[in-house]
């Protein structure tokens, strides 16, 4: 065996061996008949574009779309739930954030008084500021886009949306660094897993699903009913009798990592409740609760100096201990419902 | 239909070709512009085939390496003429408008 041949197949193994069973011999000879020319002396390795191509083949391999293996099926869909669930809650959360945008411009009362700032109606300031706001809706197109089958309007929408959260956080550089670092870090902890499992998940072979309109809307409706909710809790723990201690137990769920968490571990009771047993939803929850865990942990700070700040901390901590619980115990619902390994031949191409 | 799988097909018109074969086919009808990477390669084969429009022909085993011949079947003859025809009309409507734009331009 050649050099190059042994780093080709070893390449191959990034291919699930069912696959390898039925194609790598002829793989590594299509491959070797096109790099004829190249001797031992020569340390051959196989081209970047080549290894990128094997791996591509593999991603669609191993997350099948429609008639591929069931194992390969379930989990391409457990990837796709990833990606349409985390779409969805970053477009309910840019709704809330539309909602507070109005709010800020006055369309539910008197304008917020840091609106001065921004200097006069049409300076560059005041258009970045009405442009940020308008950019939050761009989750809700691209979840749109994804549930009503355009999946390369929802894919050319994700990079818009995403670099307009990064430039709205990154805009806060001037004020405060830190911060905008620690947010930029969050944002990317947050949204790197669905948006990977987008760009994954829903290769040219997935099945194409249109969703009826109102699951589109759907994150519009929680976004509205959220940010009432939030402006009604920001009301009450401003108020005079606000105690703060006594909200500090509930500020540390209403953050992105905080709202989150309760949104994945209600999903993931509910997910344990269900009678009918399947792989992809509750692989999909535990998949989402490594990052969601991981962006509480960046926020963790355990040095709290008073009794609120440190009940936050305690909060946290469970919240972190709840997520890395229902993630274990959703990914062992979804192991024992794993479709079973079909015999190599059936897994194989076809 | 993408254009590596249109390729491929007309690689695979004349008669039955193994992986390299259609690679080098391939490059030859893009003349020059498109050499598919293998992984690639399998992947439109994969998705060709479990569309029916091509199937395996026969195996062969050359000094010791395995070839996979694969075929055009009938239902790969017609999808890869209505895609042609298709096209074609593209191209006919592109060149048409092309011709107008330039006769207005030296009117």
């Amino acid at each position: 065996m050649s050099l190059l041949e042994d780093r080709y197949r070893h390449v191959l193994r990034l291919l699930p061996a069912s696959y390898r069973a039925g194609r790598e011999e002829e793989m590594v000879s299509a491959f070797l008949e096109g790099s004829a020319d190249l001797s031992d002396e020569d340390a051959p390795r196989p081209r970047w574009s080549e290894i990128a191509s094997v791996a591509a083949l593999s991603v669609r391999v191993r997350l099948g779309g429609t008639g591929a293996a069931p194992r390969f099926l379930a989990w391409g869909d457990a990837v796709r739930l990833v990606a349409v669930l985390g779409l969805g809650f970053s477009a309910t959360l840019g709704c809330v954030w539309f909602g507070a945008f109005l709010d800020r411009y006055g369309l539910f009362g008197p304008p917020s008084a840091g609106q001065a700032d921004l200097g006069p109606g049409g300076s560059a300031g005041r258009l970045w500021d009405i442009a940020q706001g308008f950019a939050n809706l761009l989750w809700l197109a691209a979840f749109a886009a994804l549930v009503r089958g355009r999946l390369r309007a929802a894919k050319a929408l994700v990079p818009l949306a995403l670099a307009a959260t990064c430039a709205g956080v990154l805009g806060q550089v001037a004020t405060d660094r830190d911060a905008a670092l620690s947010g930029l870090v969050l944002q990317g902890v947050l949204l790197a897993v669905p948006v990977l499992a987008l760009a994954a998940g829903f290769h040219r072979d997935a099945p194409r699903t249109r969703h009826p309109a109102w699951v589109a809307a759907l994150p519009a409706a929680t976004g509205v009913l959220l940010y009432g909710l939030l402006t009604l809790l920001g009301v009450w723990s401003a108020g005079p009798v606000a105690d703060p201690r006594a909200w500090s137990w509930v500020w540390p769920w209403l953050d992105e990592p905080g709202l989150a968490c309760l949104a994945l571990l209600a999903a993931g009771v509910a997910c344990l409740r269900r009678r009918e047993r399947t792989f992809a939803l509750p692989m999909a929850l535990a998949i989402l609760t490594v990052p969601v865990a991981l962006a509480r942990i960046l926020r963790l700070d355990p040095r709290g100096a008073d009794p609120a700040t440190q009940t936050v901390a305690a909060v946290n901590a469970g919240q972190i201990i709840a997520l890395v619980l229902c993630g274990v115990t959703l990914a062992v619902l979804a192991v024992r419902a794993m479709p079973a390994r079909a015999p190599l031949a059936e897994e194989g191409p076809r | 239909m993408t254009e590596p799988a249109f390729l491929v097909l007309t690689a695979l018109v004349d008669r039955p070709r193994h992986g390299y074969g259609i690679v080098q086919e391939v490059e030859k009808l893009s003349e020059g512009r498109m050499r598919l990477k293998v992984g690639t390669l399998y992947g439109v084969l994969d998705r060709l085939a479990a569309d029916e429009l091509v199937s395996l022909d026969r195996e062969e085993v050359l000094q010791g390496r395995l070839r996979r011949y694969y075929r055009l079947t009938e239902h790969g003859v017609r999808a890869l003429d209505a895609e042609a025809a298709r096209l074609a009309e593209n191209v006919r409507s592109a060149r048409d408008r092309l011709r107008d734009r330039h006769a207005e331009g030296t009117a």
